[in-house]
């Protein structure tokens, strides 16, 4: 009986999160965000309790998890409607390589150094900075390569 | 329990917003800026700290400042790690790995592949992710330190 209480939880459990998660805009993107990230493992921590504590958490761990939809949505709300909000949260891009040549104190600013740079060019099709006329840390953690004219002309 | 006790549900929701915020604001502080895929250090800490703030959010009050000191000292230490691995890039190798170069000039180096346990599969399936049908228009593939592999083409890249 008690295994059958488990079981029903963890399906109302799992129903709430998938029902829940899909309201978010974010849901459906390939790549999260630490916040976003942030916010799933928070979820399961959030009903871990109403998984296998027997019957009396189940409330508990369903409001919690309700609760950091909520919070989750207004500050997306907040993000939108403030941009200030949003550039303190997330940030402004960040120029890394200007006129082919790398801006350290930038690089040193968000903590990165010439070899993720580099690694962040190779991902893109760059063996190394020549042909690139600049690179910026987008604030979703994309690098943005802008390629040097081609050279010689005549193409 | 108290089941559907409104004051404990209430105060449950309470401490779900407190703990939110204090880690929103806490991540945003220590966190660095995201670049690229988030890599498993990062997963790890997010891991770590949501399960040192679980009890916080859905039990009764002793819960809610040991969470938060436990969370807040993660972040620190991660922040520390990120710290010290951008200020001295010669401690990198150890904790993140080093990118290993899998093709050179169209040419398969084979002994790398096999040392990494990079399959044929692999590869050629990064190859036509870049839009090439084969290793002939490869300049160069690396196997980055997180795991990802990536592929230069011979043509000048403004072209493609």
């Amino acid at each position: 009986m008690e295994l059958l209480t488990v079981a029903g939880q963890s399906l109302a459990v799992y129903l709430f999160l998938v029902l829940g998660l899909s309201r978010l805009a974010w849901a459906h993107m390939a790549r999260l965000t630490p916040a976003e990230y942030l916010m799933v493992a928070l979820l399961g921590s959030a009903v871990e309790t109403a998984l296998y504590h027997g019957s009396g958490s189940l409330e508990s761990g369903l409001v919690s998890a309700l609760t950091l939809l909520l919070t989750n949505r207004a500050v997306d709300r907040a993000m939108v409607r403030w941009p200030r909000v949003r550039r303190w949260l997330v940030g402004r891009p960040v120029v890394l390589v200007h006129d082919g040549r790398i801006v350290r104190s930038h690089l040193r600013r968000v903590w990165l150094t010439e070899a993720d740079l580099r690694a962040a060019l190779r991902t893109k099709g760059y063996a190394d900075l020549d042909g690139v006329r600049l690179a910026v840390l987008e604030t979703t953690g994309d690098v943005g390569v802008v390629p040097k004219e081609q050279e010689g002309g005549g193409e | 329990m108290d089941g559907w006790n409104p004051i404990f549900l209430a105060a449950i929701a309470t401490r779900t917003v407190i703990v939110f915020v204090f880690l929103f604001l806490a991540m945003r502080v220590t966190g660095k800026r995201q670049f690229g895929e988030m890599n498993v250090h990062d997963m790890l800490l997010i891991l770590v700290v949501s399960n040192a703030v679980q009890n916080a959010m859905t039990r009764q009050s002793p819960h809610l400042a040991p969470g938060l000191v436990s969370a807040g000292t993660l972040l620190i230490l991660g922040w520390l790690l990120g710290y010290v691995t951008s200020r001295f890039p010669a401690g990198e190798p150890a904790l993140r790995g080093e990118p290993t170069v899998l093709v050179e000039n169209g040419r398969v180096l084979g002994r790398q592949l096999r040392e990494q346990g990079v399959n044929q599969d692999d590869l050629m399936a990064a190859v036509r992710n870049r839009g090439l049908a084969g290793l002939e228009g490869v300049r160069l593939a690396v196997l980055e330190a997180n795991g990802t592999i990536s592929i230069v083409p011979w043509e000048n890249k403004s072209t493609g």
